[in-house]
């Protein structure tokens, strides 16, 4: 008999408003394949622009519980999920994404064979999710220092709540009530309710294993067979092309520390370009650095075919880092921070190179060694393409990660 | 509903603008569109604008905002394009006279702007009390807290 799964994300909209959206896509569609019988339960909130529209069809059932703007608390989200998830009778819940609404949904959803995934730092951040502050990643963790989490949160986010004018994630505060100290006693609470945890990489695993005995490391995928492979004959103008690309204008990027590397670059050769998928407005840059616009993701993809190196700079503890694994399904060696799931993704000396996150020097140090050796460029490239074909292709994912703890949680093996 | 013949494009700076300036192109190639920018906007995010019209920079003050509407209504669009639903852009965009107003948000999402400008500032009014009431009662609670 088919397996039912039901995913209930609090957050999902299609078109993908970020990469968790397009990771549930991709599971839901993968598992389907595998015969695996699945239904999205999404939260529609009524008025917003943000969760729970879904343009066009989707290729799997979907149920959306609306609320009304001003009828979004936590305890009537909670029932209405808890009852329309019964009536369909899955044999595993897999809670999605979320913000301060999820730990209610999940105390709620405690009586069905749960799993929880965390995309990025929900769990660990009441302010925003990316724990990350003036600049740096922050060493606090909501779990362990609530006080000064619950404070940071309420003075950060205190314009947005007076503006009225709420994005989703200051929208599930409020409804939460995630201000209170009661709420740090629910999210540890709702910790209990899950079977077991999924996360991206070892660090968050690491993070969340005193809190919770089974926290299973899933990366996200690919797909790997339509990213277009390093092209040897392009890139005539004799300049190695560093390739940058994603939500480059978001400072946790390090497109900053990026560009310190090429001035430092700059002083000692001049046969390299650093292209970003960026505007630069302020005009007029040094003369080895192309800001390309904004593009489609086809169309960054296609820039692989002509880059030479990739760079993953990120400054914040990135949950996974699809652009260090799209780079390697193109074939290119990547040189990335040390840090959250680019650690996991790119094997030094392998697939690519780690770096300090925020040390220009080390990544200056990096490039060069790259710059300097064809061989080794052409090697890890092309072991980069064996593990992203082989790891972190979306058929592989499911495969190996996602239907063994399927059934495990099924038949309560967790 | 006719097709819009003369549509302005209202910016924002970043990435979303060039992308809500393709989409326009793409869905209406025989427009002309006015990319509405402010003074020392970037060259390169213009490419699929036939006209600029550069108007005063923010902030918007009485003055300011009364010599942008003024031009805006020079200009007789169609369609006026905003890139973010808030109520300063919709009571913009309907002063504009633009026949139909629309919003093309950071997610890609077109919708039309629909209400009149009183509906609109009541709406907006009332967001920003509950906003400033809910912000009372955390302060409120939190202080509380802190103090048993």
């Amino acid at each position: 008999m088919k397996r039912r799964v039901a995913f209930v994300d609090l957050v999902f909209s299609w078109p993908p408003n970020g990469g968790a959206d397009a990771d549930l896509y991709h599971v839901m569609t993968g598992l389907q394949r595998e015969g695996v019988e699945v239904r999205l339960f999404l939260l529609r909130e009524e008025g917003s622009q943000e969760r729970g529209v879904v343009h066009g069809m989707l290729p799997f059932p979907v149920t959306p519980l609306s609320f009304p703007h001003n009828r979004l608390n936590a305890d009537t989200v909670a029932a209405r999920f808890r009852e329309a998830v019964a009536e369909w009778a899955p044999d595993v819940v897999l809670l999605t994404h979320g913000f301060c609404l999820k730990p209610h949904v999940a105390r709620a959803l405690a009586g069905f064979p749960l799993v929880g995934r965390y995309y990025a730092h929900e769990l660990m951040c009441a302010r925003d999710g990316f724990r990350y502050r003036a600049g740096a990643p922050c060493p606090n963790d909501f779990l362990r220092t609530p006080g000064v989490c619950r404070d940071c949160a309420a003075e950060s986010l205190q314009p947005e709540i007076a503006s009225g004018e709420w994005r989703t994630w200051v929208s599930d505060y409020v409804a939460a009530q995630a201000w209170r100290p009661r709420y740090h006693e629910t999210v540890t609470a709702s910790l209990g309710a899950f079977r077991e945890i999924i996360v991206s990489n070892r660090s968050l695993r690491e993070e969340l294993l005193p809190h919770h005995p089974a926290v299973t490391v899933i990366p996200g995928g690919v797909n790997a067979d339509t990213i277009p492979r390093k092209d040897p004959a392009r890139g005539g103008s004799g300049k190695r092309v560093i390739l940058m690309t994603g939500r480059v204008e978001d400072p946790r990027k390090g497109l900053g520390v990026l560009l310190a590397a090429g001035e430092l670059l700059a002083r000692k050769r001049d046969d390299f370009e650093i292209h970003a998928t960026h505007f630069d407005l302020a005009a007029g840059g040094p003369p080895w650095y192309r800001p390309l616009g904004w593009m489609t993701h086809a169309e960054a993809l296609a820039l692989y075919q002509g880059a030479d190196i990739s760079a993953v700079p990120s400054l914040w503890r990135e949950p996974f880092g699809l652009v260090a694994v799209e780079a390697m399904a193109a074939g290119l060696p990547v040189v990335a921070s040390d840090t959250g799931g680019l650690s996991d993704i790119v094997r030094p000396g392998e697939t690519g190179l780690l770096v300090p996150p925020g040390d220009a020097e080390a990544l200056e140090a990096a490039l060069e060694t790259l710059l300097d050796d064809d061989a080794l460029r052409a090697r890890m490239g092309a072991a980069g393409r064996i593990q992203a074909e082989t790891e972190h292709d979306w058929q592989a994912v499911i495969r190996r990660h996602y239907l063994p703890l399927l059934e495990r949680v099924a038949d309560g093996r967790s | 509903m006719d097709v819009p013949k003369r549509i302005g494009l209202f910016y924002s700076l970043g990435p979303h603008f060039v992308r809500a300036l393709r989409q326009v192109r793409a869905a209406h190639p025989h427009a002309r569109i006015t990319a509405i920018v402010p003074p020392g906007f970037p060259k390169a995010m213009l490419e699929h604008a036939d006209n600029v019209l550069t108007v005063p920079p923010p902030p918007h003050g009485l003055r300011n905002a009364a010599a942008l509407v003024r031009v805006l209504r020079e200009q007789r669009f169609d369609r006026l394009v905003v890139l973010f639903d808030s109520p300063r852009l919709r009571v913009l965009a309907r002063l504009s006279g633009a026949r139909e107003r629309w919003c093309c948000g950071p997610d890609g999402r077109h919708a039309a702007l629909e209400g009149g400008i009183l509906g609109t500032l009541l709406r907006g009014l009332g967001r920003k009390i509950r906003g400033h009431l809910t912000w009372a009662r955390i302060w409120l609670e939190i202080r509380l807290a802190r103090r048993l």
